[in-house]
């Protein structure tokens, strides 16, 4: 008997897929659902959550692979920035891979419990459910490598960043937010400051109406990068390629044993491309795998919100602004991206001794908000400087988040959207700062 | 069974909200047993094996023609506006489902 328990304790809830499809099982028996959507939901949440974990090997192994020819090279190691990879990699981790899912919905319980009651000042429930993971991974990163807690004071710490994010953020753009959505919902993605940032700098530079940006025409072209599958196969195969040449250039012995061993007897430059291709395709079988785990998540949060807090605004995921300024969107990415690759010259330039890919998908999600909300407040200067500013937090945040992740920093991912370059790095720099004061972390 | 596709850029934010505004469109149009609602990103739009598409305006003309057939694109002014989504489905499923 105890050996049957051992059996299922240590080996069958550590495979996470497994794990994943008993809480869906029980949150879709909770919520009185036929057995047939039981089964199914169960099932899809299982295979969605081993695809996911698919995508993350293949696209480790591209970034690895590219890292490990970086690193002898320019003395540097590089962290890619984007928010559900790096959620991946952490469920590599059994502490994440255990935790993030309770930690989520207890901190969602409590966000909601806390609109009910201060419905006078917040009244937006947070419903971005793959943003909320995202939150609650970072923070159980945080709060049990750099801090080392674990246990009921992990689930206390991590659960009180997620409930502060989720219920004070949307609150920053409550105003502009409903304001172009005619009161219809709010934004609650991973970039809220960011998009306030965007919205005040917007007010000092332009004017909303002499200046709006639908006014300009750009070209069509740069509409390839509103597709994300696009946009990871083009950037991604350039990014890598000019790494490869500058390790060719610079010619350093290890380097280039590692090159010859990995490309085996491939010509380098096509070895190149091609991990750039396979990351963009570990990317897909990613986002594929979590549509497939978060799609029986959705349904019941919706349906709480509508009957614990009718009338409430929900925040949702940031593309649903697009559609107010398709022009302030693709300004807005524009600077962000500028700014990406600023950064990146500047950080293999002085030697940084972690490199920053620049992360023109989350470019994309980033950078379009910014500059919607900025353009909302400052026409095209607006949209165009929101970005800009955007793209610069987005991954000089980086640095100061990379050290305060435990292992997933080796792992050649980072966290990477305004908030947890902002608010999150910032919040956790101070806490360890303190925190070491007192002998902990 | 009749299928119906939300579309968006990743296809796990907005269209995952959109894929349950649409379930209960659906319901209260009363064919809550003969239509399934899945959501999809833009980059696998071109080979979708679907009746109906259901996207924002912005994204309307980006969808590629799917190889598997021709699929019919609704577009809405906002792809999480409730009332919006069920006016333009109406129509569309009586046609087609009777």
């Amino acid at each position: 008997m105890q050996a049957v328990f051992d059996f299922i304790i240590n080996d069958v809830l550590k495979q996470t897929p497994i794990f994943m499809g008993l809480i869906a099982c029980v949150g879709l028996l909770v919520q009185r659902k036929a057995a047939k959507d039981v089964i199914e939901g169960t099932l899809k949440t299982i295979v969605g959550m081993a695809a996911f974990n698919l995508g993350v090997n293949l696209l480790c192994t591209a970034i690895l692979a590219i890292n490990d020819i970086l690193k002898p090279t320019l003395s540097t190691s590089g962290v890619y920035p984007f928010p559900d990879i790096a959620t991946g990699v952490a469920y590599t981790f059994d502490i994440v891979a255990q935790n993030v899912i309770q930690i989520m919905i207890i901190a969602w319980f409590i966000h909601i419990l806390l609109v009910r009651i201060f419905h006078k000042w917040f009244k937006c429930v947070y419903l971005t459910v793959h943003m909320m993971i995202n939150q609650s991974a970072i923070n159980i990163l945080f709060w049990h490598f750099a801090m080392g807690l674990e246990g009921i004071p992990m689930y206390v710490a991590c659960i009180t960043v997620d409930v502060i994010y989720f219920t004070v953020s949307p609150m920053l753009t409550y105003k502009e937010a409903t304001e172009m959505s005619n009161g219809a919902f709010a934004l609650g993605h991973l970039n809220q400051f960011g998009a306030w940032a965007g919205a005040k700098l917007g007010r000092l530079v332009g004017d909303p109406v002499k200046d709006n940006a639908d006014r300009l025409k750009l070209p069509g072209w740069l509409s390839m990068f509103g597709d994300m599958t696009l946009n990871l196969a083009i950037t991604m195969p350039i990014s890598f390629l000019i790494i490869g040449i500058i390790a060719i250039v610079v010619g350093n012995p290890e380097a280039m044993a590692v090159l010859d061993t990995n490309r085996a007897g491939q010509n380098a430059y096509l070895w190149l491309i091609m991990q750039g291709i396979n990351f963009a395709a570990g990317v897909v079988v990613l986002i594929y795998g979590l549509r497939m785990f978060i799609a029986s998540l959705i349904p019941a949060f919706r349906g709480f919100t509508e009957k614990l807090l009718p009338g409430c605004v929900p925040a949702l995921d940031c593309m649903v602004f697009c559609p107010y300024s398709q022009m302030g969107a693709t300004l807005g990415f524009l600077g962000n991206a500028a700014a990406a690759i600023i950064c990146c010259v500047c950080l293999a330039a002085f030697g940084c001794p972690v490199f920053v890919y620049p992360s023109l998908a989350i470019c994309f999600f980033d950078g379009a908000t910014e500059g919607v909300f900025g353009n909302h407040t400052g026409g095209w200067k607006g949209a165009l400087l929101a970005g800009f500013v955007g793209g610069l937090v987005l991954h000089l945040g980086v640095l100061l988040l990379n050290p305060l992740t435990g292992p997933l920093a080796e792992q050649g991912v980072q966290y990477g959207n305004f908030d947890t370059s902002s608010f999150n790095a910032i919040l956790f720099f101070l806490i360890h700062k303190v925190g070491g004061l007192f002998g902990l972390g | 069974m009749y299928k119906i596709t939300t579309v968006c850029v990743a296809g796990i934010g907005t269209s995952m909200i959109a894929r349950d505004i649409v379930s209960k469109a659906v319901e209260k149009l009363g064919y809550g047993g003969q239509v399934s609602v899945e959501a999809c990103e833009l980059g696998s739009a071109g080979s979708l094996d679907c009746d109906l598409i259901v996207t924002s305006k912005e994204l309307g003309d980006k969808i590629p023609p799917s190889f598997i057939r021709p699929v019919p694109v609704i577009t809405v002014s906002s792809i999480v506006d409730e009332a919006g989504i069920t006016a333009a489905l109406k129509p569309v499923l009586e046609k087609d489902l009777g």
